[in-house]
C-alpha cells in the first residue's frame, strides 16, 4: 500500500522540494491504484504556485492500519485539465469540484462537475441596505439539481434558512409519497473565504480565524493548527500542555455528543433526556470556560502550548465536576437507551452501508457507525495519544441507532479517559505556554490532523521561505460526510429526516470555509 | 415510568434564580474588558498591535470596541502597563454601534424600547434566528439560552420557526454575500414592527472575518439594527441581560454601570419601524 507515495506521519514536517512529483495522469492512476489496494483518500487539493503560475495538485492517502500517510504531487498549468479521479474514487467528488472552483483545473470525465461553494465576492455586486432590490447573486439560481422523472415524484425544498437555530444549507428532497427517493444538499451559503483570509492575515489573527472556521470544534481546529506550526518550527510542547489539550478535546467531544443525544431525543419527543442533556452539556462548556476562559474553548490552544495553566482550585473543581457528571450522564444515558419507544424510532432508520462508507471516504462517528473503525487517536496519534491507547467504538448497520450508540459509548470512554488524564496530569512545574512563530525551520509542508468530535480535522500548512503562508488547506470531517447525509436518506421516510440529520450533525461552516 | 419519576427527582430544579437574585460568573470567565485610568507611556501602543481584530485604539485614551473584540485576552498580555483586564461581567450589550466603544469600566447603554413598542413586545416576544456565516459558537449559545438552566421562555421569549411569527430577528455571523438575500428575505417576511439584533462580534463588525471579500462586515451594512450583543460567542446570560434591558424588565439593581450617551446622531437604531 502507498506504493510510489512519499511516506510520512501525521504532523511530520516535510520539505516541498522533497515531495515526489509525477504527471497529472500518473497522479490519478497511482492514487486510484492505491485506494483500490486499501488506502483511504485523506486530502486532494490544489495550490497556486506564485513563482511559476502553475497549480500543484496534492494527493494524500492514509494507510490507517499501518499508521502511515503518503503524499504525491503533480504540477499543472492553470486552466488545464486532467483525467478525473472521481469516476474511479467517489470519495474525491467534492475535492475535485473544489479544485475546479478554486483554480479552474478541470477533471475530465467527472460525473457531474457542479458548483461547490459558489464563491461570490461582495465587490462584484452593489452592496448596502438595498433589501433585495439588488439582483440576486447566482447561488442556487441555476444549480443543476438531480431531477427524478415521473408524475409520482414531488420535490420538497428546505432552506437555506431552517426552522431552528441551525446553520444554512439548501436541501431538496425528491419524494414518492412519504418516502425520500433522493436528497440533494446545496451548500456554500456560509462561504467566508477563510483559507484566503488565513493566508493573508497578520500573525495574531491567524489562530482566531482557524478557530472560527467551525467554532464548535475550536479545540480540534486549534490543536491541529498548533501541531503543524510546532512541527515546522521544531518546537515540542511540554507533556502537561499536551495532556491539557487532550483533556480539552475530549471535553469538547462530550459537550457535543451529549448535546447531540439531547437533540436526538427531542426529535422523537423524549423530553426528559433533552432537558437533562441540555443542562449537562453546560457542565462541559463550563469546563472549557474554567480551562481557557471561553465556553466554546476558543483562545486556549495556541502554537507552543495552552494559554492558561490549571490552577489547583480549578483542577479540583474540574475533578469534582467530572466525577459528578459520570454518574449523572450515565443515568440519563441508561434512561434514554432503556426506552423502547426511543430505540424503535432509531433502529433501522437512515442506514449507511459499509461499502458506501468506504467508497465515499466517510470519517468520524458516521464511518464508525457502519463498522469502519477509523479514528485518528489510534491510527495516527499525536500529542497525548502517542503514549495512551484509545479503544475505537464501531457499530454495525450505520443506522441512526448505531450513530447514537457510538456517541453513548464515546461519551463513556471520554469521561473515563478525562478522569484518568486529570489524575495522571504531569504535575511538574513546567511552563505550559511558549509562543511559537510561523517559521520553516524543520520543513515547509505539514499536514496535521486530530480526531475532533465529528471526525478527522485536517489542517495543512504550506509555508514560504520567510515563514509566510503559501497555502492553508482546512478540511472539516463534514467535507466528506455531507455525502453520507444524502445517501442515508434514500428510502427513508421524510418524517425521519430530523433524526437522520441530528445523528450526523454536520458542519455547514466547516464545509463552506 | 418509575425511572422517569426518580430521574426527575434526582435532576431537581436547575433554572437560574437570576435576575431575581444576583449572579456572578466565576473569575475564569473572560467577560467585558475593563480599562483602568491613568496615562500610557509616550508612544506605546503595544495593545493595538497585539489585538487580532483591531478592537483596541490608542488616541488620547485607550479605547476598546466591544463590537470588534473577540475576548481573546491578547491585549491583556500585550499591555506592559497592565491597563487592560477582562472582568467576569457578562453584561455588555449596547443600543448603538458607537456605544460599544468603551474607555473604562462602564458598560454600553441599552435603551429601553418606547412605550408603544413595549406595549406590543414587553411581555411576549417571539424570536427568529438566522445564521449568516457564524462559526457555530453563537448558534450554540443561543440554543443554550433556551435550555432549562437559562430558560428564555420564562420571560415570555420564545424562539419560533417562521419569520412570519417573529417579532425579533437575531442575526449571527459576518453575513457572507451568499447568505445576504436569504437574510433580507427573512427580514421582509416578518410582520412590522420588527426588531433586529446583531449577536456576536461577527454580526456586529465581521469579527474574526472583518474585511473578508466574501462578507459584509456585519448586519448593519445590510439591515437596520436595534441592539448589539457583543461576545465571541456571547454568554447566554449576555443575551438574556440585553433582551431584558431592551424590554425594560431588568431591575435597575442588576444593571451594570453604564456609560450614558446622547441619543442624537444615532442613525443605526430603527426602533422597529423597519425602515432600512
Amino acid at each position: 500500500m502507498l506504493q510510489d507515495f512519499l511516506i510520512f506521519k501525521n504532523a511530520e514536517p516535510l520539505w516541498q522540494n522533497d515531495l515526489p512529483k509525477v504527471s497529472s495522469a500518473a497522479l490519478v492512476e497511482k492514487t486510484a491504484r492505491n485506494i483500490a489496494a486499501g488506502a483511504r483518500l485523506v486530502q486532494w487539493f490544489g495550490q497556486l504556485l506564485a513563482s511559476t503560475g502553475t497549480v500543484r495538485l496534492y494527493s494524500i492517502l492514509a494507510d490507517d492500519t499501518g499508521h502511515r500517510l503518503g503524499i504525491l504531487t503533480a504540477d499543472l498549468t492553470e486552466g488545464s485539465s486532467y483525467p478525473s479521479l472521481t469516476s474511479m474514487v467517489p470519495a474525491a467528488d467534492r475535492a475535485e469540484r473544489e479544485v475546479f472552483e478554486q483554480f479552474g483545473i478541470r477533471p475530465d470525465g467527472h460525473p457531474w462537475l457542479k458548483p461547490l461553494r459558489h464563491p461570490v465576492k461582495k465587490a462584484e455586486l452593489k452592496t448596502g441596505r438595498t433589501l433585495g432590490l439588488v439582483p440576486e447573486n447566482n447561488i442556487g439560481r441555476h444549480y443543476p439539481f438531480w431531477k427524478l422523472a415521473g408524475d409520482a415524484v414531488h420535490e420538497v425544498g428546505v432552506g437555506p434558512v431552517h426552522a431552528g437555530i441551525i446553520g444554512p444549507g439548501y436541501f431538496r428532497f425528491s419524494c414518492v409519497g412519504e418516502q425520500i427517493e433522493h436528497l440533494e444538499i446545496m451548500l456554500g451559503f456560509e462561504h467566508r473565504g477563510a483559507e484566503e483570509l488565513i493566508e493573508k492575515a497578520a500573525p495574531a489573527r491567524i489562530p482566531i480565524l482557524v478557530e472560527s472556521i467551525a467554532g464548535d470544534t475550536s479545540i480540534g481546529y486549534a490543536t491541529a493548527f498548533a501541531q503543524a506550526v510546532e512541527s515546522l518550527a521544531g518546537v515540542e510542547v511540554t507533556g502537561r500542555a499536551e495532556t491539557l489539550r487532550a483533556i480539552a478535546l475530549e471535553n469538547e467531544r462530550m459537550a457535543y455528543h451529549v448535546g447531540d443525544l439531547g437533540a436526538l431525543a427531542g426529535d422523537v419527543a423524549y423530553w426528559p433526556t433533552t432537558a437533562y442533556f441540555g443542562r449537562l452539556r453546560g457542565e462541559f462548556l463550563n469546563t472549557a470556560m474554567d480551562m481557557g476562559g471561553n465556553r466554546q474553548g476558543r483562545y486556549y490552544v495556541r502554537p507552543g502550548g495552552v494559554k492558561r495553566d490549571l490552577t489547583t482550585p480549578v483542577y479540583e473543581r474540574l475533578l469534582k465536576r467530572f466525577i459528578n457528571a459520570r454518574t449523572e450522564v450515565q443515568e440519563c444515558l441508561d434512561q434514554m437507551f432503556g426506552s423502547l419507544s426511543v430505540l424503535t424510532r432509531y433502529d433501522q432508520s437512515a442506514c449507511i452501508s459499509r461499502e458506501n462508507a468506504v467508497a465515499f471516504g466517510f470519517v468520524g462517528p458516521v464511518a464508525r457507525s457502519c463498522g469502519v473503525g477509523i479514528d485518528v487517536r489510534t491510527d495516527h496519534p499525536t500529542g497525548y495519544w502517542q503514549l495512551d491507547r484509545h479503544s475505537v467504538v464501531v457499530g454495525k448497520e450505520g443506522s441512526v441507532l448505531d450513530r447514537a450508540m457510538i456517541r453513548k459509548q464515546e461519551i463513556e470512554l471520554s469521561l473515563a479517559k478525562i478522569l484518568q488524564m486529570l489524575e495522571s496530569l504531569p504535575n511538574h512545574e513546567t511552563n505550559v505556554f511558549m509562543p511559537v512563530k510561523l517559521a520553516a525551520i524543520r520543513g515547509d509542508f505539514c499536514l496535521s490532523m486530530v480526531e475532533g468530535w465529528r471526525g478527522q480535522v485536517i489542517q495543512t500548512l504550506v509555508l514560504n521561505q520567510d515563514g509566510s503562508i503559501a497555502r492553508y488547506k482546512s478540511q472539516d470531517p463534514s467535507f466528506q460526510n455531507w455525502n453520507a447525509m444524502q445517501l442515508a436518506n434514500r428510502g427513508n421516510a421524510i418524517s425521519d429526516f430530523p433524526v437522520c440529520n441530528k445523528s450526523c450533525n454536520l458542519a455547514y461552516n466547516g464545509h463552506d470555509l | 415510568m418509575i425511572s422517569w419519576i426518580r430521574q426527575r427527582a434526582v435532576q431537581g430544579y436547575r433554572t437560574l434564580s437570576y435576575p431575581e437574585e444576583n449572579l456572578e460568573l466565576p473569575g475564569t470567565f473572560y467577560g467585558r474588558p475593563v480599562i483602568s485610568a491613568g496615562a500610557c507611556p509616550d508612544g506605546c501602543c503595544d495593545c493595538v498591535s497585539s489585538c487580532p481584530t483591531n478592537a483596541v485604539k490608542v488616541d488620547v485614551n485607550v479605547s476598546l470596541d466591544l463590537g470588534r473584540c473577540v475576548f481573546c485576552s491578547d491585549c491583556v498580555a500585550g499591555c506592559p502597563e497592565g491597563k487592560i483586564s477582562l472582568s467576569s461581567d457578562f453584561r455588555m450589550a449596547g443600543s448603538s454601534r458607537e456605544s460599544l466603544v468603551i474607555y473604562g469600566d462602564e458598560a454600553p447603554m441599552v435603551r429601553q424600547l418606547n412605550d408603544k413598542m413595549l406595549k406590543i413586545f414587553g411581555r411576549s416576544l417571539r424570536i427568529r434566528q438566522v445564521s449568516a456565516g457564524d462559526c457555530g459558537g453563537c448558534k450554540d449559545e443561543l440554543n443554550a439560552a433556551s435550555n432549562i438552566v437559562f430558560d428564555l421562555s420564562r420571560f415570555g421569549m420564545n424562539v419560533v420557526a417562521s419569520p412570519r411569527h417573529a417579532d425579533m430577528l437575531l442575526v449571527t455571523g459576518p453575513i457572507p454575500e451568499n447568505m445576504r438575500v436569504a437574510l433580507e428575505k427573512t427580514y421582509l417576511a416578518m410582520p412590522q414592527p420588527r426588531l433586529v439584533v446583531a449577536v456576536g462580534s461577527c454580526a456586529i463588525s465581521g469579527g474574526p472575518f472583518f474585511d473578508s471579500p466574501y462578507c459584509h462586515n456585519g448586519v448593519d451594512s445590510v439591515l437596520p439594527v436595534d441592539l448589539y450583543i457583543p461576545g465571541c460567542p456571547p454568554h447566554p446570560l449576555t443575551v438574556i441581560d440585553a433582551l431584558l434591558r431592551l424590554l425594560g424588565r431588568l431591575p435597575k439593581s442588576r444593571w451594570p454601570k453604564v456609560l450614558e450617551q446622547p441619543a442624537a446622531g444615532d442613525k443605526t437604531q430603527s426602533q422597529g419601524t423597519g425602515k432600512p
